[in-house]
């Protein structure tokens, strides 16, 4: 008896099974059209506003007599660009999907790239189509595009099967290799949008063209190919794009939040021979500490920056320990104005990117309740100093320049 | 139209008649010679490899009519001339009439004219009859109301050659053939001890077939012993013309594909099984020998594991562990990620297999069990052919059928890649009883991978676990040690511990004697220096 229930049980369990997944769910693999890379725009039809989204689907074809010598795939594939408009975005991607017999597939998105339009008007919802769906993955990115999405869109890519993954490609293999490179994965960028300091940076795209030499080519200097490019960051505060940062303000973004590991700062020296030398940056610590005089002052930033000497020119002494010690003072100094430089710029924004608004919330919740309602505001008067201990680690092989 | 027959239920059908021999048990020999001579022949009526030779021993004073009954090919017929009827005939004799007379022709025949080693004096008929068809030789005499049974057994059996289902490249090559005695020689060239005991049995009321139950006394577990017993001389079958008719009538669990019972073609397996504390089960005509109680663990064991040293035996038993669930899972899992769970697949392999589906006309479940299935029917193919062209089915199999489809586009390269790692894992597994139902519940979770993706093959996996575990052999559960789990015996199972780390027997198997070995054998490493 008592078998028998269990057994009852245990098939009354197996069925409850059944509803999770089930072979009405399989889709074949070849049936998918697997989508590299999401482009949103917002157009203008008929008087209202409508989002264009933009899908590069990968249309992948078997070699022709692929059993024979040295069959490779990749070479052989090319996309298309499917359009589809709607009032939201789950619209036009419905819309898309009407238009293709292939069953769209968002989980190898590489990246999504909306337009300056949608990022300063609509990012709320861009954000929560995002992160509710079930397929695009969140350890991707969002980013921006300058200028025209579609343009973007129909850069080649050079390297990968899709632009999205060549996008996601460059910013991988440049961590630790360069610092101004970055966007954060759509789960970081919501985050610190979440957080209390309502403020992230996203990667900015930009059309760039390079040079293709082969021997096949019609010109004889090569041909010339769209690329993309990143290129700075875009700021975000408080749900909507509120500015850009430049290159050079990228580094100290980077230098700021702890990440430009691997990225090489020229510095001047102020001396008779103009000696240049450049700084690669292999650890970065950053302490955020704020001051009060009766009321939040402002906030002193200790950065801890530890690197090697990657080249010098115009140096015509030794390298001891004076020189270096002078060389990381001045360092210092050149990460003090890089970074403060971007402090300002931000503060200018009212875009507290950095995050100083999660230590005052974690430390002095009270003090919190009492900024939260207008700190962008009190953000842009904070004087805030950035306080930059430099150390030379490694200087190479030469302790002087090369003479030949 | 004619109604099909009724059957009657079945304790009322007459299912006695064929296993039963004719009524022989109260006959006895006469002292009539020519009467015990037409006995036999009535016996053996129809009977054409009977052979009845009638001759005169002359060897016994006074000429006495004598014959020598015998099956034609079971009996050396060399020894028969030498050692029997050339003493018997030659009048050599140096007794006088009185001593015959006092002690009888059969006794002198016995005492002093039969140089065998096996001989018998019996009168009862059964009992000569049985001695005829095992191999012996029957002598009837002139005035004598019992008859010799003289051993003179000599057969056509194949020589001792090496076991081809267990290759192994280290360690004894010697493999068992199709004589019992042979076999129990074998075993006992390995094992010299008084404590190697071998009960004999036989089964098979038509067959005669002998078993013998062998086990190392003190070693082995007394109920286990005492559980061969019971359950062997339970069978009551006609004949068992294999060890496995055996298996399949005294295992626990009858319904289920795992095998319970290990057999194998190694004696030096068998010997390491018995110093274990296992009980082996020969059977005649057969040289697979079985070894109880069995454990699932031991499926992935070979008898070369003990032959190479200890951190390649590890290295070995660790690649197996990972290529028994190659062999059960890839194919399956390779359908559930293909139809269910793409957004695993890092996407250059997304790509890669997208492209490769291209244009194949079967879903991927549909193409795997195709594939499956054709494997599973080269490799029978493979078997049944003889050696040279079982190549060339492996060939034609290989090369013409895989690169043929692919290329013809009726399945994809990808498939061809899962399908042959596949097979080639379920090779790798070093026992015959542990790669069948591996091969067979490979289809059961394509079925649950087709249906329900990862989450079917996960529940299959989890329903074959719950069957393992309620399995057992013979009393000793079938996971044994991992569930239940000895911790000490672990150090046999996944890598193998030295042989200085290996004081103990395993704890189920044997439960009694279970130190094996003096605990200070450790090499000392300053020894020497």
């Amino acid at each position: 008896m008592l078998q028998r229930r269990k057994l009852l049980l245990l098939t009354l369990l197996l069925c409850l099974l059944l509803p999770v997944t089930g072979c009405w769910d399989k889709t074949e693999i070849e049936d998918l059209g697997i989508a590299g890379v999401m482009g949103i725009d917002k157009v203008n039809i008929e008087g209202t506003e409508q989002y264009l989204v933009i899908l590069q689907v990968l249309k992948l074809v078997q070699r022709a007599g692929s059993s024979g010598e040295g069959s490779g795939v990749g070479g052989q594939a090319s996309s298309i660009l499917y359009k589809g408009i709607g009032l939201t975005l789950d619209d036009a991607l419905a819309n898309i999907q009407a238009t293709t017999p292939r069953r769209l597939f968002l989980a190898d998105l590489g990246a999504v790239i909306v337009s300056e339009k949608v990022a300063a008007e609509n990012l709320e919802q861009v954000i929560d189509f995002l992160g509710r769906s079930r397929e695009i993955r969140l350890l991707r990115g969002m980013l921006v595009a300058k200028g025209s999405v579609e343009k973007l869109l129909r850069a080649q890519p050079q390297f990968s099967l899709t632009l999205g993954r060549e996008i996601k490609d460059t910013v991988e293999t440049n961590k630790g290799l360069s610092a101004n490179v970055y966007y954060p994965t759509i789960k970081e960028f919501i985050n610190e949008l979440m957080s209390p300091s309502a403020s992230s940076v996203t990667g900015t795209l930009r059309m760039a063209s390079q040079i293709e030499l082969s021997p096949q080519s019609p010109t004889p200097g090569g041909s010339e190919k769209n690329t993309i490019s990143l290129e700075g960051l875009a700021v975000f505060a408080q749900g909507k794009k509120v500015g850009e940062l430049t290159k050079t303000e990228t580094v100290g973004y980077l230098l700021l939040t702890g990440r430009g590991i691997g990225g090489v700062i020229p510095v001047q020296v102020l001396d008779p021979d103009q000696t240049l030398f450049s700084y690669q940056i292999r650890s970065v610590r950053v302490k955020k500490v704020p001051y009060f005089e009766d009321r939040l002052q402002g906030f002193r930033i200790e950065l801890t920056v530890e690197g090697d000497i990657a080249g010098i020119a115009n140096f015509s002494g030794k390298l001891n320990e004076q020189v270096i010690a002078d060389l990381e003072k001045q360092m210092a100094l050149t990460v003090k104005s890089l970074t403060e430089e971007t402090l300002r710029k931000t503060q200018e924004q009212g875009a507290d990117v950095f995050g100083l608004a999660n230590v005052i919330y974690a430390r002095y919740p009270q003090l919190w309740s009492e900024l939260k309602k207008d700190w962008p505001k009190v953000y842009r008067e904070l004087s805030i100093e950035v306080i930059p201990e430099v150390r030379i680690k490694n200087t190479g092989f030469f302790l002087d320049m090369l003479r030949l | 139209m004619r109604k099909p027959k009724k059957l009657l239920p079945r304790s009322q059908r007459n299912l006695q008649i064929t296993l039963e021999e004719p009524e022989l048990e109260h006959l006895k020999l006469t002292g009539n010679f020519q009467q015990n001579l037409l006995l036999f022949k009535e016996i053996f009526h129809n009977c054409s490899d009977v052979v009845y030779r009638d001759f005169v021993a002359k060897a016994l004073l006074q000429d006495t009519q004598a014959a020598l009954i015998y099956l034609e090919g079971l009996v050396d017929t060399n020894r028969l001339e030498e050692e029997v009827m050339k003493n018997l005939m030659i009048d050599g004799a140096t007794c006088g009439q009185k001593e015959l007379e006092s002690r009888g022709k059969l006794e002198r025949v016995v005492e002093t004219l039969l140089p065998v080693t096996e001989v018998k004096v019996a009168s009862d008929l059964a009992q000569l009859v049985d001695a005829v068809l095992v191999g012996d030789a029957v002598l009837l005499l002139e005035g004598a109301s019992e008859a010799v049974i003289i051993g003179v057994r000599g057969w056509k059996s194949r020589s001792v050659e090496e076991a081809t289902t267990e290759v192994s490249l280290k360690g004894p090559r010697d493999g068992f053939n199709e004589d019992l005695d042979v076999n129990l020689a074998l075993i006992r060239r390995r094992i010299k001890t008084t404590r190697l005991k071998t009960e004999k049995y036989t089964i098979g009321t038509l067959s005669k077939t002998n078993v013998i139950v062998a086990y190392i006394q003190g070693i082995a577990n007394d109920k286990v012993v005492e559980e061969v017993r019971r359950r062997i001389s339970r069978i009551k079958i006609d004949g068992v013309l294999g060890s496995n008719y055996i298996e399949e009538l005294i295992e626990d669990e009858p319904f289920t594909i795992f095998n319970q019972i290990n057999d194998t073609e190694r004696p030096d397996r068998v010997a390491g099984g018995l110093l274990e504390g296992q009980v082996a089960i020969l059977v005649d005509t057969n040289p697979f020998v079985l070894l109880v109680p069995f454990t699932y663990p031991q499926l992935l064991q070979s008898a070369e594991d003990y032959y190479q040293r200890y951190p390649y035996t590890s290295f070995i038993r660790l690649i197996r562990f990972l290529t028994l669930h190659v062999a059960l899972l890839f194919p399956s899992v390779y359908v559930a990620i293909i139809t269910f769970h793409q957004e695993m697949l890092p996407s250059p392999l997304l790509y890669t297999i997208v492209s490769a589906r291209q244009g194949v006309p079967f879903p991927a479940f549909v193409e795997a069990i195709v594939m499956e299935v054709v494997f599973e029917i080269l490799r029978e193919g493979g078997i049944r052919l003889p050696r040279p062209m079982g190549y060339a089915v492996s060939i034609v199999g290989a090369i013409v059928l895989g690169q043929a489809s692919v290329a013809a586009g009726f399945v994809s390269p990808a498939l061809v890649i899962v399908v042959s790692t596949t097979a080639i894992a379920s090779f790798a597994i070093p026992t015959v009883a542990g790669s069948n139902p591996i091969r067979m519940l490979r289809f059961l979770l394509m079925v649950a991978a087709a249906i329900l993706g990862l989450v079917g093959v996960i529940m299959a996996l989890v329903a074959i676990l719950i069957h393992l575990c309620s399995l057992r052999s013979f009393g000793v559960p079938f996971l044994s040690p991992l569930a239940p789990m000895t911790v000490s015996d672990l150090k046999d199972i996944f890598v193998r511990f030295p042989w200085w780390a290996l004081p103990t027997r395993p704890r189920l198997t044997a439960n009694q004697e279970l130190l094996r070995q003096d605990e200070l054998l450790k090499p000392d490493s300053n020894e020497g220096k």
